[in-house]
């Protein structure tokens, strides 16, 4: 019965009335993630009440929390074998490991990120309006360049498809408790990553300067690597850093498996109940990404401003 | 760099961008070994399209364009290359790498013709005598003190010397120069077109430069071509031109429709 009624009143003008004066895309877009953020609730039954933790719960997490202007300096086991050395030591190599393996893989991604990204951006076969004799070129631009960068394409997308945790857990599988393994599966998608930004780093620079040198005879390897590159590479080495501090979050995040990472000692000290000796682990990362964050800072403002 | 002349022939040449926009048509000119030519006519005439095909940048839709009697169209792509190595551009926009030193974009003019190894050589390690000879060439053009400068910490007009030294440390047979003065200051728009005047002359060069100043066009370039939408007005030695030629090349359209006479849009010198 209303629905005859509703179109009279919704009738065609004023649907269009409506959608002029702003329902529009925006609206209709606000609108289905609302429904779809409703419909999700549903479906996965969720219930804020199930945030509220048991009263077992709730005490440990006080514990927990109350432990954190308290980090540990000494081991909080009651019994510490004879020769253990000192927890700062312990900190110390984890820390160390962490950054050595954050570090190894970043340098492959680094290296695998610009050669993906150099061939998944645009910029090398940006059109040469003369061209010469183009036969050649005409059939290399329609046929080899999509498939090279199309090709790269994919291939970053299957890299970054899969976590670092997915790959390690596979690689876990495949070759047992290897480093290497560590080091790669934080490589693998972070090069995927740092190719995908790379390359959209590098469309994105301004190419008059490239022209220029291509006007004046240089080949397009020379055009690519002295009249764009340089202007890519503030960007390029401030977005690396920043994978780097992720690079460090994930390698100790790996300690999880039993990589000898901060992650590895502060599951261990969890499970044990050693709250303060958590904390201790978890400022140590924070440090961590804090001197790295500074670091990659100052070197940016002494080659880049 | 005397005996590397070159000359320069366009024939029948039309420019169309997009299908439509006529950006020249059927334009003739030849300009010989060691000549000095000056392009003017207003905003959107062609002066740009025209200096993009002479350095072999630009493809002509028909018609042909010559370099020493090469037809650019036939030349493989390894030609074109040496064709462009002895064409020196400076651009309007001057087309610097500005997080580079001065050196470097100086550098980069002569990477043409290198392999990947010598070029990064010649960009990372530059052998003494190279950057002696780029601080030669920044004596000339009066920025000597800058070669280690950032070149975006520069001024404007410093920025355009090194686009010049560039283009010369290409050693070039043919400078062309898009606009040279637009950017700075008309002391210095004087200074720059007599730099490149005087060293095209010295060295035998051939000089190809789009001027919006008359002024300076007229006192400088012993023969100026006249283009206005797409076509030459005129293509004449500049003692030979006289105010109607230029007032003809800036007059409004449609003068019949208009009772009162046409205010011109540039005062002409
Ligand atoms: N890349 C391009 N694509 C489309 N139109 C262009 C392009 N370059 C120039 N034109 C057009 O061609 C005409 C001539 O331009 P241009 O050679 O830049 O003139 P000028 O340098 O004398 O101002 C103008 O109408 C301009 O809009
Ligand atoms: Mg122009």
């Amino acid at each position: 019965m209303w629905l005859p009624s509703l179109a009279s009143v919704w009738s065609e003008s004023a649907w269009l009335r409506a959608w002029r004066s702003g329902i529009g895309w925006r609206g209709l877009v606000i609108g289905a993630l609302a429904v779809a953020g409703l419909w999700a609730a549903v479906v996965l039954d969720l219930d804020p009440r199930d945030l509220v933790p048991g009263p077992g719960g709730l005490a440990q997490g006080k514990e927990f929390l109350s432990r954190a202007f308290k980090p540990a300096l000494t081991y909080e086991a009651d019994f510490v074998p004879e020769g253990t050395q000192p927890l700062p030591f312990k900190v110390l190599k984890a820390v160390r490991t962490t950054v050595i393996f954050a570090a190894a893989a970043i340098s492959l991604a680094v290296l695998g990120g610009l050669i993906l990204g150099s061939l998944a951006s645009t910029a090398w076969w940006f059109e040469d309006p003369a061209g010469g004799s183009t036969r050649l070129r005409r059939v290399f631009l329609r046929s080899v360049a999509p498939v090279v960068y199309g090709g790269t394409r994919v291939l970053i997308s299957l890299m970054r498809s899969v976590h670092e945790l997915l790959w390690a857990v596979l690689f876990l599988a495949a070759f047992g408790l290897s480093n290497f393994a560590a080091v790669i599966a934080i490589a693998i998608p972070y090069t995927g990553t740092l190719a995908k930004v790379f390359a959209e780093i590098l469309d994105e620079s301004p190419r008059e300067a490239a022209a220029a040198l291509r006007a004046a005879g240089a080949s397009p390897a020379q055009v690519f690597l002295f009249g764009l590159l340089p202007q890519a590479l503030p960007d390029i080495s401030a977005y690396a850093f920043y994978r780097f501090e992720c690079a460090l979050r994930s390698s100790a995040v790996l300690g999880f498996f039993g990589y000898p990472t901060l992650g590895y000692y502060l599951a261990a000290s969890f499970e044990n109940l050693h709250f303060g000796e958590v904390w201790t682990y978890l400022y140590a990362l924070i440090a961590l990404v804090l001197v790295v964050d500074w670091w990659s800072g100052a070197l940016r403002r002494r080659f880049v401003a | 760099m005397k005996g590397r002349r070159a000359s320069l022939e366009l024939e029948e040449v039309s420019v169309l961008f997009g299908g439509q926009t006529r950006a020249l048509n059927g334009l003739n000119l030849r300009v010989g070994p060691g000549e000095r030519v000056g392009f003017v006519g207003p905003s959107g005439a062609g002066k740009t399209t025209l200096l993009r095909l002479l350095s072999g940048t630009q493809r002509p839709t028909s018609g042909a364009v010559r370099f020493n009697s090469q037809d650019i169209k036939q030349l493989s792509l390894g030609q074109l290359r040496e064709v462009r190595r002895r064409i020196g551009t400076i651009h309007q926009d001057l087309s610097l790498v500005p997080n580079l030193r001065v050196l470097h974009n100086v550098l980069a003019g002569r990477l043409g013709g290198r392999s990947i190894l010598g070029s990064a050589r010649l960009m990372l390690f530059p052998p003494p005598q190279d950057v002696e000879r780029v601080h030669e060439i920044l004596e000339m053009v009066g920025i000597a003190d800058k070669l280690y400068e950032r070149t975006d910490r520069l001024s404007g007009g410093q920025r355009q010397r090194v686009a010049v030294a560039r283009a010369l440390f290409q050693e070039p047979s043919v400078l062309l120069a898009d606009e040279p003065v637009s950017s700075v200051d008309p002391a210095r728009a004087r200074e720059t077109v007599e730099l490149l005047v005087d060293i095209s002359q010295r060295a035998g060069l051939t000089l190809c430069m789009s001027l919006h100043n008359l002024e300076l066009a007229r006192e400088f370039l012993p023969r100026l071509v006249g283009l206005r939408d797409g076509v030459a007005i005129f293509d004449r030695p500049t003692d030979r031109l006289d105010d109607r030629d230029f007032y003809s090349l800036y007059e409004l359209e449609n003068r019949e429709s208009t009772d009162v006479a046409p205010i011109p849009r540039f005062r002409v010198v």
